[in-house]
C-alpha cells in the first residue's frame, strides 16, 4: 500500500482542483493540476469508536491518518486499515498533516464544533457525525466556518441517502398524501442506568482529552464512549441521537431545511435513579409557521410497521409511514412503487451518504445533508431538550435566533468551553 | 398538601412570598408552614423509596431557595442516589427561578448558591454550584464566583472562569481583567480569551495591550478575543503580527485576522476587503489564500477580476483551481476583453489557461489566436493550441509530448499526456510498433496520468496489448476506487494468460491476491476457478483445517435497538430458502454465495454491506460418518450463537473483533446429516465469523457438506 501514498504524493504536486465540472467543457480534466473530479481524496479520521470504525469500511482506501484518545480504539482501527498511516491522539496534529484533503469527525457530540471549525480553518472538507452540534451557538459558528472557509460539509444523518427515504420524499413532495399538517415521530424510550461509581480512568484512555471542551466531571464508565448518549450534558438522549436521523428525513421530506421554527414545547419523565439523566419518556411539539405544520417527537409514541423508530406523515389526503431514519429507512409499498411524473418534484438522489460527500468535494456542490440542513436539524434536537430542561414552552425569534423573553434559556444556547478549547 | 385549594401557580407565589417575608423579618427559625414543607421535602429527598425521592425532586421548585443549603450538603451524601437526587433537585430550583417573570427569585436562588462557595464546601459541590450559577447569576454573585479563581483545585478555578464567561454585565468583565492581570502566563491566556466572549468592548484596551505580551499564547489569546469582539482599533496590531515572519503564532493570527474581517463585514465592508486582500497577498498558507480569494471574489461577482487573474499564477493549485472555477462562472464581453489583455502579457501555464478561456468564451474570434499559438516555440502553448484544434496526432512531437507530460506545468501535463496517449493508440492500431513498445508507452502513460480517465485509457491499452510482463505494473491501482475495477479485471486477464503460458508459479500469487483482498466477487470466482483448473485449490488449506465454507446466509436483519440475543428472528423458527421473508417493511432472502475465503474466515460486510446493529444467520448441513463427540471452534465479530440440530448449544453475546477459535464448544454429532445454525450479531463496523470442527483432541475434521 505504500505505493498508494507515493502516488498520492506525486499527484499532490499537482492539484485537487475541480474545474472540469464547473468550468466549460473546453478545459480538459486535469488542467491546473490533477483537477479531476475522479481524483483520489485523502481522509483523516478523528474518533474511532463504533461509528468511526464503521466509516472505515467506505474510506479504508482513502484513509491517510487516524486519531483517537483511546488507544484501544486506535489499535482496532489501525488493524482495519492494514497498512501504515500516521496515528494521532491529538486531532490538532492530524489537521497539520498537509496531504489530507478532508476529515471525518466521529467523536462524541461535545467535540464536533471545536474539531469541525478547526478543520475548516485548516482548509479541510468535513464529514461530521450527527447531531451537528451540542449548542445553538456552536452550530452558528460551524455554519459560518464552513461558508467562510468554502468547505464542503456533510452531516452524518444518512437517512436522506437511503433509497426508501428518497422514494418517500418524492411521494410526499408530489402531493400524494396532500398537504402535510402533522408529522409524528416515534422512538422507544431512553434507558435508565448509570450505576457505576466514579473511578480513575483506564490507562488506555486520555480522559482529559475525551472530555475536551466540556466542564470537568470525573471518569465514569457509564459516561464514556457509547454511554455519553444518555447524559443531557453530552449526548442528550434519543431525541438527539436518533432525532437527528428521523427529523432529518422529516425536514427533507417537508422541504423545511430553511424553515425556521416557531415554538417548542417539551415534557418528559426523568429517570428515577442512576446517573443517566435524559428523560425516559418524552413528548415534544414543534410548531412551524408559513406554511403551518406541526412535528411531534413522541418517545415512545406509536410504533408502526414493527420498527422501533420512524415517523408518520399525516396529510390532507392520506398518511405515509417512514420507518427508521438512519441507514435502515423503510417506507410503505405505495411510496416504494411510486415514480414522480417528469414534470413533478424530483428530489435529489444521493448516491450513498459518504459517496455523495466525496463527489461534492470534487465538484464543490452542496451534499444532501449539508451544513445548513445539519444546523436546522440539530437545533430541533437542541431546542427540544432545552424546553424539557427549563420546563417551559419556548418561542423562537427567527431573526435573532434567540428564545423570546427567556434570558435563562438564551444563556443555555451557548456553553463555555474548558481550556484550552476555544470557539 | 398544605394549600390544597390553591392552584400550583398560586401556591408557588404564596411560598415565595412567605419565604421573602420570613427572610426579611428573620423569623425562619419559627415553625412556619414553609419550614414544615422544607422538612418534609428533605425527608423525601433522602428516602430509600425511588418514587418518593423522585416526586420530591420534581417538586423542588415548590420549596425553592430555602432548600439549597441542605441540598448542597446532601450532594455529598454517601448514598449515591440521594446525592444524585439532591443535585437534580437543585437544578429544578434553578430552572424554575430562571423564568423571565421572576428575576428577583433568580437573584435569591443565585445568592443561596453563592453562599455554598465557602471554603468548607467540597470541591465536587463547588463545581456543580458554579455550573448552576452560570444559568442565572448576575453582578451580585460575581465576587463569590471570582473568589474561586484562587481555589487550589484547578477544576474549580476553571469552573469559575467558565461561569464568569456566562454571567452578563460589567462586573464579570472586570473580574476577568483582574484575574488576567494576576494570573501566571499559563492561565492568563484563558482569561484573556474569555474577555472576547463577553460582547463587551470595555476590555478592548486591555486586550490590545496584551497583543504585545511577552508570552505568545497570551498574545494569541488577545488576538482571538479582539477578533471576536470585532475590534477595528486593533487592526494595526494584527498587521504587525502577520508581518512578523519569525513569529510562532503568525499563521494562526492570519485566521484570527480573517475572523475579525468577517465580524465587521456589515459594519465596514471596505476594511473587510482590505484585510482579505492583505491575506491573499501575504499569507504563507495555501488554504488561507484560498479562503481569502473565496471571500474577495464570490461566485458570479466580477468586481475582483484582478484578484482572480492574479491567482491564476498562485503557487498553490487549490488557489489556482478556485480562480478557474470562479472565472468560468463569470459572463460578459468585458470579462473576455480582460482575459485577452491578460493573455498578451501572461507567461507559462497561466497563458495556456487564458488561451483556453478565450477559446471557450469567444470561439468565433479566437481562431487566429489559436493558429498563431500552434506554431509557438513554447511547447506548452503549442500543445494547448493543437488540442483546441483537435490536431494532437503529430508523431514527430512524441518526445515533446512525453517531456511536457513529465516535467511541464501542472496544468498542461494532462494535455500533453492526452496527446501521448493519442500517439500510443495510433501505434497500436496501425501495428507500427511491437507489442512491447506499445506496452512501454501505456505503462509510461499510466505512471504519468493525472486523472482517472487517462489511467483507465492506459490500463485498457495494456489489456489490448496483452503483454504479461507488465502485469505487476497494475498492482498499485488494484484498490484505487476510481480505476480499481478496470485495473483488477485487466490484472486477472493477464494473470490468466500467464497460467495459459505455463507460468503457474508466477501467476499463483497474483491470483491468490485477488482472492484474499477486497475484490469483486466475479473476479474472485475467475481467479479461484483458474487456480483450481491448474491443480492449485486455494481453499485446500482451509478445508484441511476443518473450516466449513458452504453456508446458506440471510440478513442483515435490523435489531431496532434491541438485544439481538433476546429476540428470536424467523430463521430460528423455520428455514425456507425460497422466496422473500418480511419483518415489517424490510425484506430478506436466503442466499448461498460461493464463499471464496482462503483462510476460513467469512467476511459478512461485502455480502450485506450494512453492519450497524444487524443480525445475520448462517445455516449448513454436514454429514458425519458416525455419532461422535467433536469441538465446534468459532470466531465472530461481534457476538455469535449456535444451534446443533435445532438445540441451542452456545451463545457469546459480547462485542469483539474476530479471531479464529475464540469459542470452543463441545458438541455431539449424530450419524448422518447434522444441522448447524449460527446467529452472528454486530453492533457496527467489521462483521465476520469463522467456524471449524475438530475432534476432541483438536485434530481437524473436514466434514462433507450435506446441502443440496
Amino acid at each position: 500500500m505504500r505505493s498508494l501514498l507515493t502516488r498520492r504524493r506525486f499527484l499532490s504536486q499537482s492539484a485537487k482542483a475541480t474545474m472540469a465540472i464547473a468550468a466549460p467543457a473546453i478545459f480538459p480534466r486535469g488542467m491546473l493540476g490533477a483537477a479531476s473530479p475522479n481524483e483520489r481524496i485523502v481522509t483523516g479520521h478523528i474518533g474511532l469508536g463504533g461509528m468511526g470504525r464503521g466509516h472505515l469500511s467506505f474510506f479504508r482506501d482513502m484513509c491517510g491518518a487516524l486519531c483517537d484518545v483511546d488507544a484501544n480504539h486506535m489499535q482496532r482501527a489501525a488493524g482495519r486499515i492494514g497498512r501504515y498511516v500516521p496515528l494521532y491522539k491529538d486531532f490538532r496534529a492530524l489537521l497539520d498533516q498537509r496531504d489530507l484533503d478532508a476529515v471525518i469527525i466521529a467523536t462524541p457530540d461535545h467535540w464536533h464544533a471545536v474539531m469541525m471549525i478547526n478543520a475548516c480553518e485548516a482548509g479541510k472538507d468535513v464529514y461530521c457525525q450527527k447531531p451537528l452540534s451540542l449548542t445553538l451557538e456552536e452550530g452558528q459558528k460551524m455554519v459560518k466556518a464552513a461558508k467562510r472557509c468554502n468547505r464542503i460539509v456533510q452531516v452524518g444523518s444518512q437517512g436522506r441517502s437511503t433509497p426508501s427515504a428518497y422514494k418517500a420524499c418524492g411521494y410526499v413532495r408530489n402531493g400524494q398524501i396532500g398537504r402535510v399538517k402533522e408529522v409524528r415521530c416515534w422512538h422507544y424510550p431512553n434507558p435508565v442506568g448509570g450505576y457505576a461509581p466514579d473511578e480513575p480512568p483506564p490507562p488506555h484512555l486520555d480522559w482529559d482529552m475525551w472530555l475536551g471542551p466540556v466542564r470537568y466531571v470525573p471518569y465514569n464508565r457509564d459516561r464514556v464512549h457509547f454511554n455519553f448518549r444518555w447524559l443531557l450534558e453530552f449526548g442528550g438522549g434519543q431525541i438527539r441521537d436518533r432525532g437527528a436521523h428521523v427529523m432529518s428525513v422529516a425536514s427533507w421530506i417537508m422541504n423545511a431545511d430553511n424553515q425556521p421554527i416557531h415554538s417548542i414545547e417539551a415534557t418528559g419523565n426523568p429517570p428515577k435513579q442512576g446517573l443517566w439523566d435524559c428523560p425516559v419518556e418524552m413528548n415534544v411539539k414543534f410548531e412551524f409557521k408559513n406554511p403551518d405544520w406541526t412535528m411531534y417527537w413522541q418517545q415512545p409514541g406509536e410504533p408502526k410497521m414493527g420498527a422501533g423508530f420512524g415517523a408518520t406523515y399525516h396529510g390532507e389526503k392520506g398518511e405515509l409511514i417512514v420507518t427508521g431514519g438512519d441507514g435502515g429507512c423503510g417506507t410503505e409499498d405505495k411510496a416504494e412503487n411510486y415514480t414522480p411524473p417528469s414534470d413533478g418534484v424530483q428530489p435529489y438522489k444521493s448516491p450513498g451518504h459518504e459517496q455523495d460527500w466525496v463527489n461534492c468535494i470534487k465538484t464543490r456542490e452542496q451534499p444532501i445533508m449539508n451544513i445548513d440542513a445539519g444546523y436546522t436539524v440539530a437545533n430541533l434536537c437542541i431546542l427540544g431538550n432545552l424546553s424539557y430542561i427549563v420546563g417551559r414552552k419556548l418561542y423562537w425569534d427567527k431573526e435573532n435566533e434567540r428564545c423570546i423573553n427567556d434570558p435563562e434559556a438564551n444563556r443555555m444556547l451557548s456553553r463555555p468551553n474548558r481550556a484550552p478549547w476555544r470557539l | 398538601m398544605l394549600l390544597p385549594s390553591l392552584s400550583p401557580r398560586l401556591q408557588r407565589w404564596w411560598q415565595l412570598t412567605a419565604f421573602l417575608f420570613a427572610t426579611i423579618f428573620g423569623v425562619l427559625s419559627g415553625p412556619t408552614a414553609l419550614a414544615i414543607d422544607l422538612e418534609r421535602f428533605l425527608k423525601e429527598i433522602i428516602s430509600e423509596d425511588n418514587e418518593i425521592r423522585f416526586a420530591a425532586r420534581r417538586g423542588a421548585d415548590q420549596v425553592g431557595a430555602a432548600a439549597i443549603p441542605h441540598l448542597g450538603k446532601l450532594m455529598t451524601d454517601g448514598r449515591r442516589e440521594v446525592a444524585l437526587t439532591a443535585r437534580a433537585a437543585m437544578e429544578v430550583i434553578v430552572h424554575d427561578a430562571g423564568r423571565s417573570d421572576t428575576p428577583e427569585k433568580a437573584k435569591i436562588v443565585a445568592a443561596e448558591l453563592a453562599k455554598l462557595l465557602r471554603a468548607s464546601t467540597s470541591l465536587t459541590v463547588k463545581r456543580e454550584v458554579l455550573h448552576l450559577i452560570a444559568f442565572i447569576g448576575t453582578d451580585e454573585v460575581v465576587p463569590a464566583v471570582a473568589s474561586q479563581l484562587a481555589e487550589n483545585d484547578r477544576h474549580v478555578r476553571e469552573a469559575a472562569r467558565l461561569t464568569l464567561e456566562e454571567i452578563p454585565g460589567d462586573a464579570a468583565v472586570i473580574a476577568l481583567i483582574d484575574a488576567a492581570r494576576n494570573a501566571e502566563n499559563e492561565h492568563r491566556s484563558d482569561f484573556v480569551f474569555s474577555l472576547g466572549k463577553k460582547s463587551n468592548s470595555m476590555a478592548v484596551p486591555f486586550l490590545v495591550e496584551n497583543t504585545a505580551h511577552e508570552n505568545s499564547p497570551v498574545r494569541f489569546a488577545a488576538f482571538q478575543a479582539l477578533a471576536r469582539l470585532g475590534a477595528t482599533t486593533a487592526v494595526p496590531r494584527f498587521q504587525a503580527a502577520i508581518r512578523d515572519a519569525g513569529s510562532p503564532i503568525r499563521t494562526a493570527v492570519f485566521n484570527e485576522f480573517m475572523r475579525l474581517a468577517d465580524q465587521i463585514e456589515k459594519l465596514d465592508p471596505d476594511l473587510t476587503e482590505s484585510i482579505y486582500r492583505e491575506v491573499l497577498t501575504t499569507s504563507p498558507a495555501d488554504y488561507q489564500r484560498e479562503r481569502a480569494l473565496h471571500r474577495l471574489a464570490p461566485a458570479g461577482n466580477a468586481d475582483n477580476l484582478e484578484s482572480l487573474l492574479t491567482s491564476l499564477s498562485d503557487r498553490a493549485a487549490r488557489v489556482r483551481a478556485l480562480a478557474v472555477r470562479r472565472l468560468s462562472k463569470l459572463e460578459g464581453k468585458q470579462v473576455t476583453d480582460r482575459l485577452r489583455a491578460a493573455y498578451a502579457s501572461a507567461v507559462g501555464e497561466k497563458r495556456a489557461f487564458l488561451l483556453r478561456a478565450i477559446a471557450s468564451r469567444d470561439p468565433e474570434n479566437a481562431g487566429l489566436l489559436i493558429k498563431s499559438a500552434s506554431s509557438s516555440a513554447d511547447p506548452e502553448i503549442k500543445i494547448t493550441a493543437l488540442d483546441l484544434q483537435d490536431q494532437l496526432l503529430k508523431p514527430g512531437l512524441e518526445s515533446t509530448y512525453l517531456d511536457v507530460a513529465r516535467t511541464g506545468s501542472a496544468s498542461v501535463r494532462p494535455t500533453a499526456l492526452k496527446a501521448y496517449l493519442v500517439l500510443a493508440r495510433d501505434r497500436l492500431a496501425s501495428a507500427k510498433a511491437t507489442r512491447k513498445a506499445s506496452a512501454v508507452m501505456f505503462v509510461r502513460a499510466l505512471e504519468l496520468a493525472a486523472d482517472e480517465s487517462q489511467r483507465i485509457e492506459a490500463i485498457l491499452g495494456l489489456d489490448s496489448v496483452g503483454e504479461t510482463d507488465v502485469v505487476e505494473t497494475l498492482v498499485p491501482y488494484l484498490s484505487d476506487p476510481a480505476v480499481g475495477a478496470d485495473a483488477s479485471r485487466v490484472f486477472v486477464n493477464l494473470s490468466e494468460k500467464l497460467v495459459d503460458e505455463g507460468k503457474l508459479d508466477v501467476a499463483e500469487p497474483l491470483l491468490t491476491r485477488i482472492l484474499t483482498d477486497n475484490f469483486p466477487h466475479d473476479l474472485k470466482v475467475r481467479a479461484s476457478d483458474k487456480l483450481k483448473a491448474a491443480g492449485r485449490d486455494p481453499q485446500a488449506s482451509a478445508h484441511a483445517q476443518g473450516f466449513v465454507l458452504d453456508w446458506w446466509l440471510i440478513g442483515p436483519i435490523h435489531t431496532d435497538g434491541r438485544n439481538p440475543f433476546e429476540v428470536r428472528y424467523f430463521p430460528e423458527e423455520k428455514r425456507e430458502f425460497e422466496g422473500i421473508h418480511n419483518i415489517g417493511a424490510r425484506r430478506y432472502r436466503w442466499q448461498r454465495p460461493r464463499l471464496l475465503t482462503t483462510t476460513g474466515g467469512i467476511n459478512l460486510l461485502p455480502l450485506f454491506r450494512r453492519s450497524q446493529r444487524r443480525v445475520a444467520y448462517a445455516y449448513t448441513e454436514l454429514n458425519s460418518t458416525a455419532e461422535q463427540d467433536v469441538l465446534f471452534k468459532m470466531g465472530s465479530d461481534d457476538g455469535i450463537a449456535c444451534w446443533l440440530n435445532d438445540t441451542p448449544i452456545h451463545t457469546s453475546p459480547g462485542k469483539r473483533g474476530m479471531k479464529f477459535d475464540q469459542d470452543l464448544v463441545p458438541a455431539r454429532l449424530v450419524s448422518g446429516k447434522n444441522r448447524v445454525l449460527l446467529k452472528i450479531a454486530n453492533g457496527g463496523g467489521d462483521w465476520a465469523f469463522a467456524f471449524r470442527i475438530t475432534d476432541v483432541e483438536g485434530i481437524p475434521l473436514p466434514l462433507e457438506s450435506a446441502l443440496d
